[in-house]
């Protein structure tokens, strides 16, 4: 056989390259009945969580009731959670956090200190300097 | 508007029983004293030990994205009027998995709309009103799962898929790249549509699925009968391969039915990669053949493949001499386009192999031969990546109008 392939893996998704799948797939609101720290929450999910969720229809909501602090988690397509905090928040500023949690990518949030690295090649292709014309190459 | 609160019910609580106290105070007794009330319906049931499948206890579901047809009349389900629709599970799991087809009944339209989670799929793939729940929750069924006696499996519609994506998928290579060696289009078709990538297809559509459990020696798989159906029909269900410890030694264990016979099992990226064709197969029967080929091109060909560096050469010099010879082009000769350092320890050559006049391709190396090497690699990769860029025959099909043009057929592999 003068040709053999070489196993390189499978393709790679380019999520919004075709289709677009938002990365948050679930949002979780937890809410307590009696505690102070829950006011805004409970007001949030009275009011506006019904227009957030039909605004949203590829997530899944859900709520539960727990005693302590309110919190929302996001569950994220990649397999891991965020969670956000909401105690003594006014049910906009809830607003803001469930948005927030909804348009994450579900990444860690980590510094880039290292080059972006891509999947891609560049589009001027790479630099050799012996493909350069003979007047402009570098004379040792 | 339709919300619906949707979870498991403990069966000891009654929640008329609930005293006003739990309710929250100073607000009215409408909505949101019936949701006050569930969760605390709610908090009880979480202390239920849960069945094989993956729920996650304790937790009230709102979700508004069920297609217009299959939204309930009244905008809140309360518990107990929940309790009384409910799907009795101990009646639906006595059956046997071996039961005969007639044992088999379709999914029941109503408590399939009624998991959020299969909801929400079908809206974040975006698939189209015809394209009915139930549909989606068979493709959730594998042949191999606990509820295939019960309800049906996914094994037609993924034979009805993979047909479909077998063949868009390698239209697109061959029509792509005609003169592609087979090894090379068996290779690509893995990488777009083989199991590992259908799997990760899958996963990235947020698909939960049953997660094998570790069994104790001397115990058995048990089955616990009130596990929540309605969640049940939103993850992946299979016979997944369980590990248990036999005589000091982790290893692989039977699983049995109900009726002590023997369950089948499946790999976990088998039953993931037939549910993504399953979703095609049902595309296709719902919403037609446009439809189905347009979510292939979307979800699985637009993945990135650099089919490029698929190719290993055996002897690159000798096969594009042959190449030449067939094609009637003069003999590819190297010729040393330039070089540096020829007597130090780094030494660079770049190699240019021509045919006549016609450069066929460049490469560099460290030595002379390794860069005549990567000269015929590069010119026989710019041979065999010839792409026409012409319409595949099946977008003809889209428009009456559109007049067939043949493609280019290679005259096939060189022969060294």
């Amino acid at each position: 056989m003068p040709v053999n392939a070489v196993r390189r893996g499978i393709s790679v998704m380019r999520n919004g390259v075709g289709a677009f799948v938002l990365p948050c797939r679930k949002l979780t609101f937890r809410y307590c009945n009696r505690g102070a720290s829950s006011v805004g929450m409970r007001e949030y999910i009275h009011e506006n969580l019904a227009k957030f969720s039909k605004e949203n229809p590829g997530i899944e909501f859900e709520v539960t009731h727990k005693h302590g602090q309110p919190l929302i988690t996001g569950h994220y397509l990649n397999g891991k959670k965020k969670s956000i905090g909401v105690a003594n928040m006014s049910p906009s500023e809830i607003v803001t956090k469930a948005k927030l949690l909804r348009n994450s990518s579900g990444k860690k949030l980590v510094r880039p200190t290292h080059p972006v690295s891509s999947i891609n090649d560049g589009p001027r292709g790479i630099w050799s300097p012996f493909h350069m014309l003979a007047q402009y190459r570098h004379k040792v | 508007m339709s919300i619906r609160h949707i979870g498991p019910v403990n069966r000891r609580l009654n929640p008329s029983s609930v005293s006003p106290s739990m309710l929250l105070p100073g607000q009215p007794s409408g909505t949101w004293g019936a949701v006050s009330r569930f969760a605390v319906v709610r908090a009880e049931a979480s202390q239920r030990v849960y069945g094989l499948h993956r729920s996650i206890p304790n937790r009230r579901l709102y979700t508004t994205c069920a297609p217009s047809s299959l939204r309930p009349t009244s905008a809140l389900l309360f518990s107990s009027e929940l309790r009384q629709q409910r799907l009795t599970i101990p009646s639906v799991m006595s059956r046997s998995n071996s039961t005969v087809a007639s044992g088999v009944a379709p999914f029941p339209a109503s408590e399939v709309a009624k998991c959020t989670a299969l909801v929400a799929l079908h809206a974040r793939l975006e698939l189209p009103a015809e394209y009915e729940l139930t549909t989606l929750a068979r493709a959730l069924n594998s042949a191999t799962s606990k509820l295939a006696g019960t309800f049906p499996d996914n094994s037609t519609l993924s034979e009805l898929g993979n047909r479909l994506l077998d063949f868009y998928v390698s239209e697109f290579i061959v029509c792509s790249y005609p003169r592609l060696p087979m090894e090379i289009i068996k290779e690509a078709r893995w990488a777009y549509c083989g199991d590992d990538a259908l799997t990760s297809v899958g996963r990235s559509w947020g698909v939960e699925h049953e997660r094998p459990r570790v069994v104790k020696t001397g115990k058995k798989v048990e089955i616990k009968k009130d596990q929540d159906l309605i969640d049940y029909f939103g993850v992946l269900k299979y016979g997944s391969l369980v590990f248990g410890r036999v005589g000091g030694l982790t290893e692989y264990v039977d699983r049995e039915n109900e009726d002590g016979t023997k369950r089948a099992v499946q790999r976990y990226s088998t039953a993931m990669s037939d549910f993504v064709r399953s979703i095609i197969g049902g595309l296709y029967l719902h919403s037609g053949r446009e439809a189905a080929k347009l979510f292939i091109f979307n979800h699985i060909l637009s993945r990135k493949l650099d089919i490029s560096k698929l190719f290993r050469f055996e002897q690159p010099t000798r096969e594009l001499s042959r190449l030449c010879a067939r094609e009637k082009l003069a003999q590819p000769i190297s010729r040393m386009i330039a070089e540096t350092g020829r007597s130090s320890m780094g030494a660079v050559y770049i190699v240019g192999v021509y045919s006549g006049s016609n450069l066929l391709g460049s490469g560099e190396g460290r030595s002379i031969s390794e860069a005549e090497t990567r000269a015929a690699i590069h010119a026989l990769k710019a041979w065999y990546l010839y792409s026409p860029n012409s319409a595949p025959p099946s977008s003809t099909e889209e428009t009456p109008e559109a007049e067939f043009q043949p493609l280019f057929i290679d005259p096939g592999q060189v022969i060294v």
